[in-house]
């Protein structure tokens, strides 16, 4: 039994944080974010043709490594750490993950073959108005044309939906819920972005107003795909918030090692010791959730759905705990504008709504609790 | 990362089935196969049939297995003692938690620091159940910081010591035969470097032991009080005034041991869960919300329990055996 990281996975680590310390420190994730672009496309590239970074944990026979989900969980790890806000979670965890479960149709094998390359960029949209990832909460509806589709509706929080190259629509069929690819230049498209409270990744709204689409996979067989894409997304995502929470504890230890007060650095007083400890214990935590969901990932086990549902809801309020702290404990300078405390909050709170709730994934560990009563596991 | 499913006790945990099947009283394991808890309580309550037990046991080296062969032990890894306690658990044939501090504390102690002498005078016993020990440690002055405890150690001209102080929060001292005992033998030193440790006779003249009560209504622990206890130099473990790096490896096994075995699945927020279900609890959302908050708080906990032990234990598999019962480093 070994929960370490290998050799191999430490050197990943390392040449993505170099890449990212170069190239998408946060003071120019901030910067683009700020200037609404949101992310370097040259960098996005080079994470595909230096690093192979976007096809890393996709098979080797559609164009990927075959590397394993904690492999690409380092990677977002390091990307939460500095809030990258490019396309990579969108396409490389959510679209991918979603074409992988229908990867015997060959338009899912030709666009992961340029996901992997890092020439194409993608996202999935899912949920509508109520936010919620239910089967029943999609009213999207697909109409069979010719050979094709049309599909009209709205989708809500479609993660980078205004730059994606392609897009992932799950719409309802006279078959049941089945995943589309829609081009975002077809007519009947429109794509709005969203202003939200976390400006480093970018939001859209997605009108659908019979617009062509192409039905991936088997026709009514969708929702496996989006469970697969949701199972693997809330893991990455909390590797992702382990890397935010990882900086803010660095941020805020390094803030009590400087800043002085009364004489003395404030991390020597005992208040804002106990605060920091808990911080770091906080980080443990999530750490090792992320990482044993990413390990028993991807799967249909109870054990992996359990594994899920607990590193989704304690990374992702332990996050947001972190980031209340590092403010609190950086004083007045912590409440400006001009810090960068701020912007982990913001990446924080809105987490919380990304892939549905705490709230729901604990009652998702309920349902499996008590499935496995009785039972031996 | 490998899977975690692969323990790689499997093998050591069909030998001690195999052995078992040989050497259990057949009543004791009809008894746990019917589940017949009044019958396996009475066998399990009569000091008789249990201390016989405990030979058997210790005897095979399975009261032990994380001991070196030499020692009555089994050479086994972390992992493969805590599949054989999980195993004996089942059968409801382990040692009892009142033998923690001899199995786990003075054990891995006395093979760290004891001379060939006393490892023969003190492990074998230990092993079969007949000698249970006690930690001297904490005093009514000394808890947290332990180091400056107040309990003298006096050595006499003919190579003796006399012991002075008192301990408290002694668990089963007033049961025990052997205490691990420290005392300050050099005040005049900095407070580390001033203790000895001794492994305390609790029948010498001097030691009286009195039990305390708990908000439990049992009474585990005790105080005890040491007047003029004359410890002979032969009971000293480890160099004079090095106690505290003695001190270290019984604390380290004592951390270690009360974490448990490192694994992840159902704990005692499941037991809640289950209750919840019958009492009605689990059908108010906020109550289900928080219960299953403390659930993600356990599981997380022992994630992260497991990814703590996970590089020690890659360096112990990696390891010679033999030398995998040692926590001094």
């Amino acid at each position: 039994m070994e929960f370490v990281f290998s050799p191999e996975q430490e050197q990943l680590r390392s040449t993505v944080r170099r890449l990212l310390a170069e190239r998408a420190p946060l003071s120019r994730n901030r910067e683009l974010a700020e200037h609404g672009q949101r992310h370097d496309p040259q960098v996005y590239r080079d994470m595909a043709e230096q690093i192979g970074l976007q096809g890393l944990a996709l098979p080797e026979d559609l164009g990927g490594s075959g590397g394993s989900l904690v492999d690409l969980a380092v990677v977002c790890e390091e990307q939460g750490a500095v809030l990258f806000g490019g396309p990579f979670f969108a396409t490389a965890v959510l679209a991918a993950h979603a074409l992988l479960a229908c990867a015997d149709d060959p338009t899912s094998q030709a666009l992961l073959g340029a996901v992997a390359d890092g020439k194409t960029t993608a996202t999935l949209a899912v949920v509508e108005t109520d936010g919620r990832w239910e089967r029943d909460g999609i009213a999207t509806r697909a109409e069979p044309l010719g050979g094709d589709h049309r599909l009209s509706g709205m989708k809500e929080l479609v993660l980078d939906g205004a730059g994606a190259d392609v897009l992932l629509v799950v719409a309802r069929s006279a078959a049941g819920l089945s995943l589309f690819r829609v081009d975002p230049a077809a007519p009947g498209v429109q794509c709005r972005p969203l202003r939200t409270l976390d400006g480093t990744r970018a939001m859209a709204r997605l009108q659908l107003t019979d617009a062509p689409a192409r039905l991936l996979g088997e026709d009514g067989g969708g929702w496996r795909a989006v469970e697969r894409a949701r199972q693997v997304a809330t893991v990455l995502l909390a590797a992702e918030q382990v890397g935010g929470a990882r900086q803010c504890v660095e941020l805020t230890a390094e803030h009590a090692r400087q800043r002085r007060q009364f004489g003395r650095p404030i991390g020597s007083f005992q208040a804002v010791k106990h605060r920091l400890a808990d911080m770091a214990a906080r980080l443990e935590l999530a750490r090792a959730a992320a990482y044993w969901a990413a390990w028993q990932c991807p799967g249909t086990s109870p054990r992996c759905d359990e594994a899920v549902a607990v590193a989704g809801s304690y990374c992702g309020e332990s996050f947001l705990q972190t980031t209340a702290d590092t403010i609190q404990l950086h004083g007045g300078i912590g409440f400006t504008w001009e810090h960068d405390a701020h912007l982990y909050l913001r990446r924080a709170r809105c987490d919380l709504s990304l892939l549905g709730t705490p709230q729901q994934r604990r009652e998702r560990l309920g349902e499996l609790v008590g499935a496995a009563e009785g039972s031996a596991r | 990362m490998t899977t975690p499913d692969e323990h790689g006790t499997e093998a050591v945990v069909a030998q001690l089935r195999e052995w078992l099947r040989a050497n259990l009283p057949s009543d004791w394991r009809a008894a746990v196969e019917a589940g017949d808890t009044a019958a396996l309580g009475a066998i399990t309550s009569d000091p008789a049939r249990t201390s016989a037990w405990y030979e058997t046991l210790g005897a095979a080296g399975w009261a032990t297995p994380g001991w070196p062969t030499e020692h009555g032990g089994r050479g086994a890894t972390a992992d493969e003692a805590g599949a054989v306690a999980d195993e004996l658990a089942r059968w409801s044939a382990g040692r009892p938690d009142a033998d923690f501090v001899g199995l786990a504390l003075a054990g891995a102690t006395i093979l760290a620091w004891g001379t060939e002498e006393q490892r023969q005078r003190y492990l074998p016993p230990l092993a079969r159940g007949r000698e249970r020990w006690c930690q001297l440690f904490s005093e009514p002055g000394a808890g947290s910081d332990l180091a400056s405890l107040a309990t003298r150690a006096e050595a006499h001209p003919d190579g003796s010591w006399v012991v002075n102080g008192q301990k408290v929060w002694s668990s089963y001292a007033h049961e025990s035969r052997f205490g691990l005992l420290m005392a300050r033998s050099d005040a005049s030193l900095p407070k580390h470097r001033g203790i000895t440790y001794f492994l305390l006779d609790m029948s010498t003249p001097g030691v009286q032991a009195r039990p305390l009560r708990q908000m439990t209504g049992d009474a585990e622990f005790n105080e005890v009080f040491l007047d003029d206890v004359v410890v002979p130099d032969s009971a000293r473990l480890g160099g004079v005034n090095e106690g505290w790096r003695v001190a270290i490896t019984t604390l380290m096994s004592e951390r270690s041991g009360l974490s448990g075995r490192p694994a992840v699945g159902p704990g005692v927020t499941d037991a809640l869960v289950a209750r919840a279900r019958t009492t009605g609890a689990w059908d108010s959302p906020v109550l289900r919300d928080r219960i299953l908050g403390l659930l993600v708080e356990e599981r997380t906990l022992q994630m992260a329990t497991l990814r703590a032990f996970a590089p020690a234990m890659t360096r112990r598999a990696r390891r010679d055996r033999s030398a995998s019962w040692c926590t001094r480093s």
